[in-house]
């Protein structure tokens, strides 16, 4: 690999620029908190980073996307199910939702707030890139991977449920693997780190929903 | 018969799926899993390897003692809380997450080790009570902190895998090296690298904390261990290791001090097994790695038997706390003998069989690291005082009435477990100097 491939597409389907806007969405749509929506920035980060392969990578790539969609799936079922809980319990209570509640005290605030925190996300990751391109990665990718990470990050420390901070954990881990799987080929390798994504999906969903229920129960209120 | 490890316990826990909430059956058939691998590993341990999808599965003598140790126990464990928790644990996670260890275990290939650790780790995160807020939150901080500790790893593996040659590539080993101390303290969950074990004590019953301390950190270890001589250092290894080192004895520091502090017994344990795994650390940089790990395996009793005890205790007295814990000795005193045994053996007094093996670590710190063995006195003290406080406490009379008696099957288990600790000590020492020597 050429260290030209650290300023090019790599053969991946998308330019820069593409990327970055496409990033931009994913960020946006994660700010929104609408957990309703939760599935549609999970398939975009997945499709991107699919898109985003370079041309040998390609058909193991797309293998991946398929564990990928079933862990959005799973992600945005469980959001389902947490909101119907949380909503139900707080119906009966006649109070708005617990986390609903939170996030009325001070809207305008905390959507600045992370609004901020996503924007420096971006800059960071545009930054990291400019000083630290990798040598193994078309462009593209690189700041891809180095977005989400943030990002992923970022959502750990911005949430307080298990949900969000779930999200969090397996957005920065497909930016993690983004870079990871062009430098591990191993077949079994890429497959048992598969088996990981899809086991943190569903301990995610078993720790959010067993939150909900406690907080539908009255508890930490 | 490494196939059949990992089969046994993976066809048990598809025969135990639908049988989940049914315990009287779904427990005696996980312990039957158990300890058959327990029996497996101990019994066979293979040099040569097995050649599996093109990957190398082999197990040390050394590896499988431990592994059958950890198996050993955790079906003790099952035996005896099956009738004391409030919600029946997932066994089929449990027998998967063993299968997953003891494959992380025998694999040669650090990377695929690394993907089957975080596999074991994250099917073990399911054990957590589910009812319960906190345990919650405690789930996805240890979750976070696997993927974290797995990101490192990774890296610092495919250094490993990829030997580098240039100047340049120097500097990379160097800062695998730094992520193979931070992957592996976070593993451990030292002090301050994340420190999710004390959490997972605390907040994750009996199973699941008795899980995470032995057989997750003994496979941990034994990992650590091979990679520790097998890592292409960079300009020797000492700055990168004394990141892990220094960890180890602020852990060490951590739990003395810590377990004095406490109010309730989990507390104290939680302190006391971290404390106690700093020094297993300490111990396989500082002493022989065989030593290392025979103080692990009794360490990995004492917390075993301790935890028990705790459960005894929450399902009789209603809690852990002071208050709670007086007038143990009258309603529970097979718990409150266990509890002393465990407590003994943690702090490394005698009789119990931890004395044995912390002298010897310690005639070895004495010499090459003195320093070293003044922070395992003070924590082995502090560690000490903490459960004997406990212990006079429950002397005392009940503040309260008891909720239950105690449950006889469960304390007998303790017992046997507390003259097997004993006995090491205080009978057969000098089979004990023979096996340590």
């Amino acid at each position: 690999m050429s260290e030209e491939m650290a300023f090019t597409s790599g053969g991946g389907l998308l330019s820069l620029r593409g990327t970055l806007a496409w990033l931009g969405v994913i960020s946006l749509l994660f700010l929104l908190e609408r957990r309703r929506l939760s599935i549609l920035p999970f398939v975009l980060q997945y499709l991107l980073l699919a898109l985003l392969a370079p041309r040998g990578f390609r058909p193991v790539w797309q293998l991946r996307l398929g564990v990928q969609i079933a862990v959005s799936i799973i992600v945005a079922t469980t959001a389902f199910r947490v909101q119907a809980k949380l909503a139900k319990a707080a119906k009966a209570r006649g109070v708005p939702d617990c986390l609903e509640e939170v996030r009325h005290l001070a809207p305008n605030a905390r959507l600045l707030f992370r609004l901020l925190t996503l924007a420096l996300n971006g800059l960071f990751a545009y930054s990291l890139w400019r000083a630290y391109p990798l040598y193994f990665a078309p462009a593209p990718l690189t700041v891809a991977s180095y977005w989400l990470l943030g990002l992923g990050l970022c959502l750990v420390l911005l949430n307080d449920d298990p949900l969000g901070k779930g999200e969090g954990i397996l957005v920065a881990l497909s930016g993690f693997e983004g870079l990871y799987l062009l430098l591990e080929q191993s077949l079994l390798a890429i497959t048992l780190l598969g088996v990981v994504d899809l086991l943190l999906a569903l301990g995610v969903a078993f720790l959010a929903e067993s939150w909900a229920e406690a907080r539908a129960r009255g508890e930490g209120l | 018969v490494i196939l059949w490890l990992v089969l046994l316990p993976l066809l048990i826990a598809l025969l135990l799926w639908p049988l989940g909430r049914f315990r009287p059956l779904a427990a005696p058939l996980t312990v039957a899993a158990l300890w058959g691998m327990a029996l497996l590993s101990a019994l066979v341990p293979q040099e040569e390897g097995f050649i599996l999808l093109g990957r190398s599965l082999a197990l040390t003598p050394e590896e499988g003692l431990s592994l059958a140790v950890c198996y050993g126990l955790l079906g003790f464990v099952v035996l005896a809380t099956f009738r004391l928790a409030e919600s029946v644990p997932s066994y089929s996670l449990l027998l998967a997450a063993a299968a997953s260890l003891a494959v992380a275990t025998s694999l040669r290939s650090f990377t695929l080790a690394v993907l089957t650790l975080t596999i074991g780790g994250i099917l073990l995160v399911f054990l957590l009570p589910w009812r319960e807020l906190r345990s919650t939150l405690v789930g996805t901080r240890v979750l976070f902190l696997l993927i974290l500790s797995m990101v490192s790893l990774l890296l610092a593996a495919w250094v490993m895998e990829n030997p580098p040659s240039g100047v340049e590539e120097s500097e990379l080993a160097r800062r695998a090296g730094l992520g193979l101390a931070l992957g592996f303290g976070l593993a451990l969950g030292l002090a301050p690298l994340g420190m999710w074990l004390l959490a997972v004590f605390r907040r994750g019953g009996v199973l699941a904390g008795v899980a995470f301390q032995t057989l997750w950190c003994t496979a941990v270890l034994l990992k650590f261990s091979a990679v520790l001589q097998a890592f292409p250092w960079p300009e020797g290894k000492p700055w990168l290791l004394h990141i892990l080192l220094g960890s180890a004895l602020f852990s060490l520091l951590l739990g003395g001090v810590g377990a004095l502090l406490q109010r309730s017994l989990w507390g104290v344990l939680a302190y006391a097994a971290l404390a106690d795994l700093g020094m297993v650390l300490l111990a396989l940089e500082g002493a022989s790695s065989q030593m290392a790990m025979w103080h692990l395996l009794w360490r990995n009793g004492a917390v075993a038997l301790v935890a028990i005890v705790v459960g005894i205790l929450d399902h009789c007295l209603g809690g852990d706390t002071y208050e709670r814990v007086a007038g143990a000795g009258r309603h529970a005193p097979l718990a409150l003998l266990g509890l002393l045994v465990g407590g003994l053996s943690l702090s490394g007094l005698p009789p119990a069989v931890g004395f044995v093996s912390r002298l010897f670590l310690l005639q070895d710190f004495a010499k090459a690291h003195p320093g070293w063995a003044i922070v395992v006195l003070l924590s082995g003290l502090g560690v000490g005082w903490a459960f004997l406080r406990y212990f006079v406490v429950a002397l005392l009379p009940a503040l309260t009435a008891p909720r239950r008696r105690e449950p006889l099957f469960a304390g007998l288990l303790a017992l046997s477990l507390s003259v097997l600790l004993l006995g090491f000590g205080v009978a057969f020492p000098h089979l004990l100097v023979r096996l340590l020597g």
